[in-house]
């Protein structure tokens, strides 16, 4: 039963009252959102009930089917995943990401994140090591939710991009341009940046530049996400990077003073 | 343990809402589905569920038309409603956490077992406990 029309009108109230203009910002951003919305749709029940299969709610499943529909589930979650990096792009474009700055000790935060990669990081033999001072309970002022997606979003690269080695999560705090900042270290052993590429990284769609061999998935959205959120909280963002030696990403809050 | 709270599951999405219901009835729930905001305001008022699975984009009435309806009424005043959706704009979470959404769960992220920790979670935060 998919009666997409009569929904929208139902939702019409939630996204613009202006009067309809299909060559808008707002109508594409509205558009986008809709779009997403409707690709979540079969999305979530291909979750769904894969989940309940692999969690054995539909009785017991060959080892081998197990591990077909294991990978079904991960190209899923991909495609779950890029949608999402398609929408933020467009809400960060239209200025429409809403930002709640508060002071915050990111210490425990990090050490989340860090233990949801975790996994990751073991599937591909990579030591995944946190190097903070125990008297890193420094206080920054962020928005929570976006730091946490700043920070994730560069430590799931590092993973992808390090096929061996290790990945070290660290913090200091420096003074840039006159003002404090706590900088957070991740740095990877891993394929590294060439000099020419490191110029391009933080911007849209680079990946769209590269040859097919030097492609590793992804569209190119992940670190432009990251440049784009972090200014809107007067943070940066850069990195340092030899080619088949490792990447460094640097991530720069301001301190609370 | 076997809670057999009532639960009302708001999905347009037949496919959805049999996925929930499936996962939910396991867990000895028992489930009634509306297809649309209309719909879940007449069977909210002739069951009185315990609680509320809610969808946003439905046909008819939204899902934050229908929480702000219930909130409206001394009857649904407090009734736990969990919003079930898939648009995690800011906005709306934050409309329905001001409306007293008891959480404000994405659709794509979770899986039917999470959801059903989560409706746990709300139905023994009642304000009492089985010891009392």
């Amino acid at each position: 039963m998919r009666r997409a029309d009569s929904r929208n009108m139902a939702m019409n109230n939630h996204f613009t009252n202006k009067s309809w203009d299909k060559n808008s910002e707002q109508t594409k951003s509205d558009f986008v959102t809709i779009l997403a919305h409707e690709l979540r749709t079969p999305m979530t029940i291909t979750k769904g009930y894969l989940s309940m299969i692999l969690e054995g709610n539909a009785g017991s499943i060959p080892l081998r089917v197990r591990e077909f529909l294991q990978e079904v589930y991960e190209g899923n979650e991909k495609l779950i995943k890029l949608v999402y990096d398609m929408e933020r792009v467009v809400q960060i474009d239209n200025h429409a990401v809403q930002y709640d700055i508060k002071k915050i000790k990111p210490f425990n935060f990090i050490l989340e994140e860090i233990n949801k990669l975790n996994q990751k990081a073991r599937e591909k033999n990579i030591i995944l090591r946190v190097n903070l001072p125990k008297t890193a309970d420094f206080q920054i002022l962020a928005d929570l939710e976006i730091f946490r997606e700043i920070f994730r979003r560069v430590l799931e690269n590092a993973i992808k991009f390090t096929d061996k080695g290790q990945v070290v999560v660290s913090a200091e705090e420096q003074i840039i341009d006159g003002e404090k900042f706590s900088i957070i270290k991740i740095a990877d052993t891993g394929i590294g940046i060439s000099k020419n590429a490191l110029e391009h990284i933080f911007e849209k769609m680079y990946h769209a530049n590269l040859t097919l061999t030097d492609q590793r998935g992804g569209v190119g959205l992940g670190l432009y996400i990251v440049k784009k959120l972090s200014e809107g909280m007067k943070a940066k963002v850069w990195a340092e990077s030899l080619e088949n030696d490792g990447s460094v990403f640097f991530i720069a809050l301001p301190s609370v003073k | 343990m076997a809670d057999n709270s009532k639960i009302l599951i708001v999905e347009d999405d037949e496919a959805i809402a049999k996925l929930y219901q499936i996962e939910l009835e396991t867990k000895g729930y028992k489930i009634t589905i509306a297809y649309d905001g209309e719909q879940a305001l007449q069977k909210i008022s002739a069951e009185l569920p315990d609680l509320v699975l809610l969808d946003i984009m439905m046909p008819k009435l939204n899902g934050i038309d229908v929480l702000k309806k219930l909130r409206g009424d001394k009857k649904t005043k407090a009734l736990k409603v969990i919003m079930l959706t898939n648009f995690g704009q800011e906005d709306l979470i934050k409309q329905a956490y001001a409306l007293n959404a008891h959480e404000y769960i994405l659709k794509y992220q979770s899986t039917p077992a999470e959801v059903a920790a989560k409706i746990q979670q709300a139905l023994n935060k009642s304000g009492w406990t089985a010891e009392e």
